[in-house]
């Protein structure tokens, strides 16, 4: 596992939710992720990049968690569907702001960075391309726990 | 509504089911996305388009469908998990070769696509921000309908 890069996802995710939500978050250890039928998560937030970063990178949550995250920002009241389009965007944006500030701090400049994309479904699963391997980092917060999803190359190397 | 965007992503679609397939699409009057409401749709082909242009495409199908291509394809897998993985593999992949050709018509842009993936689940639904509206096209043929779903704009002034 390269623990360089395991770091940068740790402290640009503890930023960004320090920052945006107040809260602090505790990570546990990165592992590598096995295909599974059965998963708890309801949303995922997901960036793709290309150029000397090559992969996706998904942030994971369950529909309580945003929920929660969503009415810390004291923005609307959930519930309705344009609550629901706000968690969208709250969602995609934690995982563009964290994926941008790591990959800047990896790859540089010559990459290039999707728009954040986010899925929401019960149990939805994602295939990942075959390049590498998924790399999870689990993080613990008083809303339950979350997870980091890292199936990336950088210059051509995998992180794991 | 100004769909001449989606037009090579249209083109890109109807060539690759043909010379794959043999199958002819048609398709019908795009429509405006939402991203909420109840569908048919179990898998869906998702793909980001960087640079001077940025977007997402998605490909929307049943399993019924895909699982038709697949037989079309001439591959049979009798276990059902390694199955159901080959079909997410295979509408990744149609994604990727539709964008991948619908961009090399923008020669004019320097364009790119991101790693392809496939989401599976009921009443799944995706989302991305976008400058445009996103645009769904229906498409028909012998073996069943599926939807693509794309918005896309230029970066540039």
């Amino acid at each position: 596992m390269n623990e360089e890069i395991v770091k940068q996802f740790i402290d640009k995710t503890s930023m960004v939710f320090s920052t945006l939500f107040d809260q602090a978050i505790t990570p546990g250890k990165a592992y590598i992720l096995a295909s599974s039928d059965v998963h708890r998560w309801d949303i995922s937030g997901i960036t793709g990049v290309t150029g000397s970063c090559y992969g996706l990178i998904a942030i994971r949550f369950t529909n309580p968690q945003v929920l929660n995250l969503y009415k810390m920002l004291k923005i609307d009241s959930p519930g309705s569907e344009k609550g629901w389009n706000l968690i969208n965007d709250m969602t995609g944006e934690v995982m563009n702001i964290v994926a941008g500030n790591v990959l800047t701090e990896i790859g540089g400049k010559d990459f290039k960075i999707s728009v954040p994309i986010t899925i929401q479904g019960l149990n939805h699963l994602i295939s990942w391309p075959k390049e590498t391997e998924i790399v999870a980092i689990p993080f613990g917060f008083p809303l339950g726990v979350f997870e980091l999803q890292i199936n990336l190359l950088v210059n051509n190397k995998t992180i794991y | 509504m100004d769909v001449s965007v989606v037009t090579p992503f249209l083109k890109a679609a109807m060539n690759m089911f043909n010379e794959m397939f043999g199958i002819t699409l048609t398709f019908g009057k795009p429509f405006i996305v939402t991203p909420f409401g109840n569908h048919r749709w179990e898998i869906s082909g998702v793909i980001g388009i960087v640079g001077d242009s940025e977007g997402v495409l998605v490909l929307r199908v049943t399993k019924v469908f895909a699982q038709k291509l697949l037989e079309k394809s001439g591959l049979i897998i009798e276990e059902d998990s390694e199955r159901a993985q080959v079909l997410y593999e295979m509408i990744s992949e149609f994604v990727n070769i539709i964008s991948g050709n619908a961009l090399a018509e923008m020669s004019d842009r320097n364009v790119g696509i991101t790693p392809p993936i496939a989401v599976q689940g009921v009443n799944h639904t995706i989302a991305w921000p976008s400058k445009t509206p996103i645009i769904g096209v229906p498409f028909f043929s012998n073996c069943g309908a599926f939807e693509m779903q794309i918005s896309i704009s230029s970066k540039r002034g």
